[in-house]
């Protein structure tokens, strides 16, 4: 065996990017680990400048809500926006899910908490219809102005689970498995807080809602 | 561009001469059972593909320039760090004008672009599924040896030595060499019932879900691995795609 085959497996075996570690010409960044976003420092823009490079408002995604409403990230623009990734069927985690953004909203500061919208865009793109996602809605009590519970193309979706590092793919059972992640965008659309797992903390998500001034 | 890298263009120049590829038609590739070598859920060692389309070769530099010509948003210029890394088409003498020999795979693009390539096409990228069953069939279609294929991909991803197994059957080039592929699902996440998180897909989850521990299933495993570890934003020179189309 090559000395360089070995080092190949090696690098592969401990879960590097084994590419750029090979000499290969690759300017990828480290993969989206767990924890890529957090932390960042977020460069506050004027206001009056153009969409930022890292802004999520690009996306021109059309996600159908489920008051039956069509609605893009873009149209959120100049509120900061409380993100998750879930399906409606989902007996497990998703609830917890729901309720972690719930706690992370009614944390934040009366003034934010105004502006604040809150989407959870759902896996299942065959099975969470508008009208299953209200019912959804209803069942977790989350009704309220600032939820939008969404659905979309199934290419879209993979395309917002990317941008947002989660990582999730049909099972046997029918249902979905999924990285558990909450992300919150600020104002321009850019992602300024980042969360893996169920049940975390809600001061990280709160504390870079409320360092975004708003639009 | 290393000198390695280099070398290779210059190999797969020479083999890719003939110009590009955007008027081949793809190649129906039939129905069948994909024996998975990694078991992505623990109960699933084999799943039903239904036929589909795929292009013959990857996807080629003036194909792409084709594409970026009618489409503005995804010239080098115009698109933004949310879908690349900075290094977009970064060899390109100009939004228009790729490097190299324009039959050469396309190189220096994000999962995003290859996404927004296929679609326009009226395709999508593979999927896992679809491709890794593509590799099985070329083995078993062209009586490739196990020992002969993990020799392949063991020097693709050891030295991008480019596979020398020729598939007659099908007439596929690329899969092993001379550039890596982009799939539309191509980061695992390995489920256990609830437990979702407990493997973002590194090498040690994977490894527990092989289904043999020889040579070949080692080899797929490593490339399973080494494409997962990739960020959709990611562009390098040996990353390029093709399509698939119902």
């Amino acid at each position: 065996m090559k000395s360089s085959m070995l080092k190949g497996l090696l690098f592969a075996l401990l879960g590097l990017t084994g590419m750029s570690a090979l000499g290969f010409d690759q300017t990828g960044r480290e993969h989206h680990g767990h924890d890529q976003h957090s932390g960042m420092p977020h460069t506050p823009l004027p206001m009056t400048s153009r969409v930022p490079e890292g802004s999520l408002h690009q996306l021109d995604a059309v996600w159908q809500t489920h008051r039956g409403d069509a609605l893009t990230l873009a149209d959120l623009a100049g509120r900061p926006v409380i993100i998750t990734m879930l399906y409606a069927s989902c007996t497990t985690a998703c609830p917890v899910l729901v309720q972690d953004v719930k706690r992370i909203y009614q944390a934040l500061p009366e003034a934010r908490r105004s502006q604040a919208a809150l989407l959870l865009v759902s896996f299942d793109t065959e099975g969470d219809t508008p009208e299953a996602l209200n019912q959804y809605a209803q069942s977790v009590r989350a009704d309220g102005e600032a939820w939008h519970f969404a659905t979309g193309s199934a290419a879209d979706v993979r395309t917002l689970a990317a941008l947002l590092g989660v990582r999730y793919r049909k099972n046997p059972s029918g249902g979905y498995d999924h990285s558990n992640v909450i992300a919150v965008l600020n104002a321009k659309g850019e992602v300024v807080h980042r969360q893996e797992g169920l049940n975390q903390p809600v001061t990280g998500a709160v504390k870079a809602v409320s360092l975004d001034g708003g639009a | 561009m290393g000198l390695k890298a280099v070398q290779f263009l210059g190999i797969v120049g020479l083999a890719w001469a003939m110009g590009a590829h955007a008027a081949e038609p793809p190649v129906t590739v039939p129905e069948g059972t994909f024996e998975h070598a990694v078991l992505l859920d623990r109960d699933v060692q084999t799943e039903w593909i239904k036929s589909f389309r795929v292009d013959p070769h990857p996807v080629s530099r003036a194909d792409y320039a084709g594409f970026v010509q009618a489409h503005p948003g995804w010239r080098r210029s115009a698109l933004t760090g949310l879908f690349q890394d900075g290094g977009y088409l970064k060899h390109w003498h100009s939004d228009l004008e790729p490097d190299g020999e324009p039959g050469e795979p396309v190189v220096h693009v994000s999962w995003y672009a290859a996404r927004a390539y296929c679609e326009a096409r009226g395709g999508a990228l593979p999927t896992l599924a679809q491709w890794e069953y593509l590799v099985n069939l070329r083995r078993r279609l062209n009586g490739h040896s196990d020992q002969d294929y993990a020799n392949a991909v063991f020097a693709w991803y050891g030295e991008q030595r480019v596979a020398t197994l020729e598939d007659k059957a099908l007439g596929l080039s690329g899969f092993i060499g001379p550039v890596n592929e982009w799939l539309e699902d191509y980061q695992l996440l390995l489920g256990n019932g609830d437990q979702v998180d407990f493997g973002g897909g590194s090498c040690g989850d994977t490894g527990r879900l092989i289904v043999r521990y020889d040579s070949a299933h080692y080899a797929t495993l490593l490339r399973y691995q080494m494409r997962s570890n990739l960020s959709p934003e990611t562009t390098a020179s040996n990353q390029g795609f093709r399509c698939v189309y119902p």
